[in-house]
């Protein structure tokens, strides 16, 4: 951590004004291992699992610039590139053209994508490119603070606008095979995508889920919880990354039950349906 | 007391550690007091470790609390207020709360889970320690949601706000119909460190 905080200006005036100003800061104590706590997609995030499913198809994936771009981390670890804003689709174009065979996936943005992905797409139409591009739309610049790009449909300013439609920018580029899925419907985003993969030509998936936080989902949000009578420690749930869940009762050496922290939850329900037992369910009257 | 007071606030993204900081800057600021505030959150919203500081005094120059400088550590999760320790005065003392969210790096078996963490606040805080258990508190006050507010009802106990400037930043910050939950688990976290 490089800084300019008050210990590093602290000793660069000692440093510049000899013994002046204060003294050296007291010794740090010494902290026992913990570990790290890194940034992850959000409980209820709609990224989380259009990346689990990418995993599960076995796609390669080129990622581009934003909160999705942690679909790199573990456990979903679903992005294999991350260059600079727009390379998803350049990559995933390069890959193909240099003789890549398999399924090959640009993951981007709706923000991203109107900054720099719709050239690329033009290309990969032009140059006949056989990949997936697959915009993760949910109508924010979410990483940055929630600013308003040309899908949101009001300007930075909040005054009504336009509201640009990806799927119709994508049809007048020239993609022919242009689909809109619910990314919090597991099962049609695992069907659309594999059919799009396996399709040979270029295609586009606006897989549609508005930002959990912008959105304000988690007012009034009911919660999902594990039955632990159901739960049989299969760990599918934890494979998705999702902050919500978390360990609960160690049933043999290494397998623990799931539980839902309430508090974090929204009740998006993308657990329930990778869950192979039935335990998860709303808590919902 | 300092001349300027210094609150750290740590927890993970999504426990309501922003608005529970805003909640007391506000406070001070009813209290005429001269407040700064920062925050310090990961690349995404959610989900890493996340921190605000909050400083109030008669005149405040900066708004962040120098490493060893922290009055008040009020801690939503524990392995969090462990990770804090270096932010600490040798004398202040350290609010933490029972939850313990166990990380991702944890949970998906990539990093060791750490030693038991009320062993590890019990060794490094002594009796600099306060507990509370917000999570039951807000379930008490019937919304597991309001888990901050009762955390800062417990914080209201180590400062010297009168309960008035308290549910008035607590009004100013939160929708109308949140406020009469919010406010029965401040009233319980306040009467849970009494």
């Amino acid at each position: 951590m490089m800084e300019l905080n008050v210990d590093r200006l602290r000793a660069l005036r000692r440093e510049l004004l000899g013994g002046e100003g204060a003294a050296p800061a007291p010794e740090k104590p010494a902290l026992p291992a913990l570990p790290a706590r890194p940034p992850t997609l959000c409980a209820g995030c709609g990224h989380r699992g259009v990346f689990y499913t990418l995993a599960k198809l076995k796609a390669t994936v080129t990622g581009d610039i934003g909160c999705y771009t942690l679909g790199v981390a573990p456990p979903l670890s679903s992005m294999d590139t991350t260059i600079c804003m727009g390379a998803s689709i350049g990559a995933a174009f390069g890959m193909r053209k240099a003789g890549y065979k398999g399924r090959l996936a640009a993951v981007i943005g709706d923000s991203t994508f109107f900054h720099s992905g719709m050239t690329g797409l033009l290309d990969v139409v032009y140059n006949k490119g056989a990949i997936t591009v697959v915009v993760l739309d949910n109508r924010i610049t979410g990483m940055t603070g929630h600013q308003p790009n040309p899908g949101t449909g009001r300007t930075l300013l909040g005054e009504p606008t336009v509201q640009t439609s990806i799927a119709e920018v994508a049809r007048a580029l020239g993609v022919k095979r242009v689909h809109e899925v619910d990314v919090y419907n597991l099962a049609e985003v695992e069907r659309v995508l594999k059919e799009e993969l396996d399709c040979g030509e270029p295609s586009v998936v606006v897989a549609y889920g508005s930002c959990v936080i912008a959105a304000k989902k988690a007012v009034g949000a009911v919660p999902h919880a594990v039955d632990p009578a159901k739960c049989k420690s299969c760990g599918a749930c934890f494979k998705l990354g999702c902050p919500a869940i978390v360990r609960g009762e160690e049933t043999a050496p290494g397998r623990f039950r799931s539980k839902i922290e309430p508090a974090a939850c929204i009740g998006c329900d993308v657990c329930a349906q990778v869950c192979p037992f039935k335990a998860i369910s709303t808590t919902k009257e | 007391m300092n001349e300027t007071t210094n609150v750290n606030l740590v927890g993970v993204g999504g426990q309501g550690i922003l608005l529970t900081a805003d909640v007391l800057a506000r406070t001070a600021a009813e209290a005429g007091l001269d407040v700064k505030k920062t925050e310090i959150h990961g690349m995404s919203q959610r989900g890493g470790s996340v921190s605000s500081q909050v400083r109030f005094g008669a005149k405040v120059r900066s708004p962040i609390v120098p490493d060893g400088e922290a009055d008040i550590l009020v801690a939503f999760d524990a392995v969090e207020a462990v990770r804090a320790l270096p932010s600490m005065r040798p004398e202040g003392r350290a609010l933490v709360d029972r939850c313990y969210l166990v990380p991702i790096t944890v949970s998906s078996g990539l990093q060791p889970a750490p030693e038991d963490p009320d062993a590890m606040l019990g060794r490094l805080y002594g009796d600099r320690l306060l507990r509370v258990d917000s999570r039951a508190l807000a379930a008490e006050a019937g919304n597991p949601r309001t888990a901050n507010m009762a955390i800062a009802g417990a914080l209201s106990r180590l400062l010297p706000f009168p309960e008035a400037a308290w549910e008035a930043a607590l009004r100013g910050r939160l929708p109308e119909k949140l406020v009469a939950v919010n406010l029965r688990a401040f009233a319980l976290g306040r009467a849970a460190l009494a």
